[in-house]
């Protein structure tokens, strides 16, 4: 797993320029805006995509995992593809019988927690390092987004609840959720799939009136002029 | 756009999905012939009707057995290999 402090996304040649406003939060770096914050809040409104892949993530399994999750006080979801957050807005994301996700909160800690105790051998309790790539559609229009690139009708999407399927041909795994007051789709993706995933998504979004704004969007209170 | 039920996921257009081949039982290698092996290796059943076989769903990386009419082309039931043709998860239209 790469050291924390030299988290960067994959996008981040498409995303980081001189002029972005960054933040180093969970000791990465996180676009917060990509122009003006307060345009790319009412863009975002209509139709965004944020690029969220400098989170930190982690995967859990063994047939010891959920007990062992509930151990550290982990909200363990019950069913599977159910999503529970933990108290730091960190979210808890059950794929399986033994098998979990977690990402970070943007101003969390529960990765690394985590991690730091299952540097020694837990029985029954095996660390998966995940790198996936993070992107968000943001706004009323993100729905369309979906339509033209996805087989799952999202418009029968449950909140908070995860769906594994193919965008733009790519295997994702989507989690429809509220970011504050903003609907939005959250997208976890193998890296390696990541550029040109957000090349395919950013045509689609500028097409359909929308832009790629930072994350400050969905997490105002990162930014330092909210 | 074929619709198949995923025992995990749901429907889920075809493309989500790749076939694995009939489902078979392996033979013991140690205590069988060389033609009986080889026949299991190579030799598959061409015979029209429904086969028992596995399927992969792409995204989420589950295999699961789909009951196919190989003529028809048609899904008539979906279910974990775990949980046995009695907890068919679902038709398919």
């Amino acid at each position: 797993m790469a050291d924390a402090s030299t988290r960067r996304s994959p996008i981040r040649r498409q995303v980081e320029a001189d002029h972005t406003h960054v933040l180093g939060a969970a000791d990465a770096v996180l676009v917060l805006h990509l122009s003006d914050a307060s345009a790319e809040r009412d863009a975002a409104r209509t139709l965004g995509l944020i690029d969220l892949s400098v989170l930190p993530k982690l995967g859990i399994k063994g047939p010891s995992a959920e007990a062992w999750l509930g151990e550290q006080s982990a909200p363990v979801p019950t069913d599977i593809y159910d999503v529970t957050s933990f108290d730091d807005g960190s979210c808890l994301v059950r794929l399986g019988d033994d098998e979990f996700f977690i990402e970070q909160h943007p101003a969390g800690s529960r990765v690394g927690g985590l991690t730091s105790l299952l540097s020694s051998p837990v029985s029954g309790v095996y660390p998966v390092w995940r790198e996936d790539a993070t992107f968000v559609l943001t706004g009323a229009s993100a729905g369309e987004v979906l339509a033209q690139t996805c087989g799952v009708d999202m418009d029968q999407a449950v909140l908070e609840r995860l769906i594994m399927t193919r965008v733009a041909g790519v295997s994702c795994s989507i989690l429809p959720q509220m970011l504050g007051e903003l609907s939005c789709y959250r997208l976890w993706l193998d890296p390696s799939f990541a550029a040109s995933m957000w090349e395919t998504l950013t045509e689609i979004v500028v097409e359909l009136g929308g832009c790629a704004v930072g994350a400050g969007c969905v997490y105002p209170e990162l930014s330092a002029d909210s | 756009m074929k619709i198949i039920h995923c025992p995990v996921n749901g429907p889920r257009p075809l493309q989500e999905f790749h076939y694995g081949g009939e489902v078979r039982d392996e033979p013991d290698a140690g205590a069988v012939s060389d033609e009986q092996w080889a026949d299991y290796v190579f030799s598959r059943s061409g015979e029209p009707g429904v086969k028992v076989e596995w399927w992969y769903h792409i995204a989420s990386g589950t295999w699961f057995i789909a009951e196919r009419d190989i003529v028809s082309d048609e899904f008539i039931r979906t279910y974990l290999y775990t949980d046995g043709p009695s907890a068919t998860a679902g038709s398919n239209p």
